[in-house]
């Protein structure tokens, strides 16, 4: 079955949004590899219930409620022993999430930029720790460096890239 | 951000980091929790900090699958700028990139492609942005690209209470007061880029080029002035900078002059930017960064800073043809 209008633009609307999503379900739980599943979750929801927006009015907004249901449930569900937030926190930082999650585009835009500063082995580290998911003992072990030494490159590295987007964000594009 | 916000940052990745290395049996989870509940400030920074965090990973997971598609790309600064480039170009690999992350449907895949082009800003690879390198600069003009070419500036670390604003190094840019017949002459940086690698379909858009760079003074008693100047040229960049000043004047080339100016005992880096529209078939783009002399020639010579220069090629659905 073909899909209609109403699918076209829900499709679409969805996948602009996908990662000011995924940025919110990472904000509100704090794990990658849960942040995915809950982001799965939220838009299977969203797809259930996809006849309930309409398309005059904002998506985001709409999908950060039914966002933040699913990462509740998601909570509820998961063994406690992998989760960073109490549920009281959760909710208390949903709001201030939804905010800091509907400027992920401008953000990752403006890292973009920032990250073309660091010197190749900075964004090895990064990479090693962020997407291969090596610990620090792991790097230190690696690098032949002390733990403490590469949680100190780690936590500069991430202020030094905090700082550079405050500023990209103050150049007026 | 100020130091107070810096410090909760600090404060917040500190224990984000202790909770995801010690779980649920160190003290680490308590005390962060404990935190975001007494405090708004720290719960928004939280957030922002998780959200970028998102960003970060999100860039890296882009630049890993760059790597598996393009196994012949270096992890050079220069290459790894070429390749987002090309990245955003070819909405098909792009969609085989998206098949990577393991959407959840095909829908997801094209519409991750549909995202990428809504992409407004386009980094240029510039050399040593952060005027970070050692080797010898190119006196006046640089000869091609790659290269920082100065007039009267070198190359040095924090002096006279200025820190660099990122990275270990800066550029000095020293004035140089003429006698009393001749014109003052501005302390002056220069870099050639190659326009070569967009697409010819998108130099001949409506796009623009956006120079970015920072300045400092030193606490001093006079105003500092800085212009930003780009010339667009429809030649190759290895003899764009050939008899340059003569083509820059030429009124079919594609130039633009901003001049900026910062109050006397201002003492913090400022960054400006200016836009410039790009030409039908342009080649090369041409910065000049100044500090500009004082015009009263009683005035002491003056000495200024620059650091992190950024050079991008905007475009975004208004500025389409």
């Amino acid at each position: 079955m073909a899909p209609t209008i109403e699918d076209t633009r829900f499709i679409a609307a969805l996948s602009r949004h996908q990662p000011a999503l995924e940025a919110f379900c990472h904000a509100q739980l704090g794990h990658r590899q849960d942040a995915q599943e809950a982001l799965q979750a939220t838009c299977v929801k969203l797809w259930e219930k996809s006849a309930d927006w309409d398309p005059n009015t904002e998506f985001l907004p709409w999908a950060f409620a039914v966002a933040r249901y699913t990462v509740l449930s998601f909570l509820r569900d998961r063994m406690r022993e992998r989760l960073i937030f109490d549920d009281d926190v959760v909710q208390a930082m949903a709001e201030e999430t939804e905010a800091a999650a509907e400027q992920f585009e401008d953000r990752r835009e403006a890292l973009g930029s920032c990250m073309q500063k660091l010197q190749p082995e900075q964004r090895d580290l990064l990479q090693e720790h962020y997407i291969t998911g090596r610990s620090v003992k792991e790097l230190a072990s690696a690098t032949g460096r002390s733990e403490s030494a590469v949680k100190m490159i780690l936590l500069r590295l991430r202020e030094q890239l905090s700082a550079c987007i405050e500023r990209q964000l103050r150049i007026v594009p | 951000m100020n130091s107070e916000s810096n410090s909760l940052d600090h404060q917040l990745l500190v224990l984000l980091h202790a909770v995801r290395e010690q779980g649920q049996t160190g003290s680490a989870r308590a005390d962060l929790n404990e935190l975001l509940r007494q405090n708004t400030a720290a719960r928004a920074a939280m957030a922002r900090l998780l959200v970028e965090e998102q960003a970060l990973i999100h860039c890296l997971r882009e630049a890993s699958i760059l790597s598996l598609l393009a196994p012949v790309a270096q992890p050079s600064v220069t290459k790894s700028l070429r390749a987002q480039r090309w990245f955003l170009r070819r909405p098909f690999t792009t969609a085989a990139a998206g098949l990577l992350f393991g959407m959840f449907c095909t829908s997801m895949v094209f519409g991750y492609v549909i995202n990428r082009e809504a992409v407004r800003k386009m980094p240029l690879a510039i050399f040593d942005q952060g005027l970070e390198s050692v080797a010898q600069l190119d006196k006046g003009m640089p000869h091609g690209p790659g290269q920082w070419g100065v007039q009267s500036a070198r190359i040095v670390s924090a002096e006279n209470g200025v820190q660099p604003l990122q990275g270990q190094s800066m550029l000095r840019m020293d004035q140089v007061l003429m006698n009393q017949d001749d014109e003052n002459l501005s302390s002056k940086a220069y870099q050639v880029l190659d326009l070569h690698p967009l697409p010819a379909s998108t130099v001949a858009g409506a796009m623009e080029a956006q120079v970015t760079a920072s300045f400092c003074a030193p606490k001093s008693e006079m105003k500092a002035r800085y212009l930003i100047r780009a010339v667009a040229l429809n030649e190759p960049p290895a003899t764009a900078t050939e008899n340059f000043w003569s083509k820059a004047e030429d009124a079919g080339v594609v130039s633009l002059t901003q001049r900026f100016e910062t109050e006397a005992g201002d003492s913090d880096w400022h960054t400006f930017s200016v836009k410039m529209p790009l030409p039908h078939g342009a080649q090369s783009l041409v910065i000049i960064l100044a500090a500009t002399s004082p015009k009263d020639k009683t005035k002491p010579a003056a000495v200024r800073y620059l650091d992190d220069v950024q050079v991008s090629i905007l475009t975004s659905p208004s500025l389409q043809p």
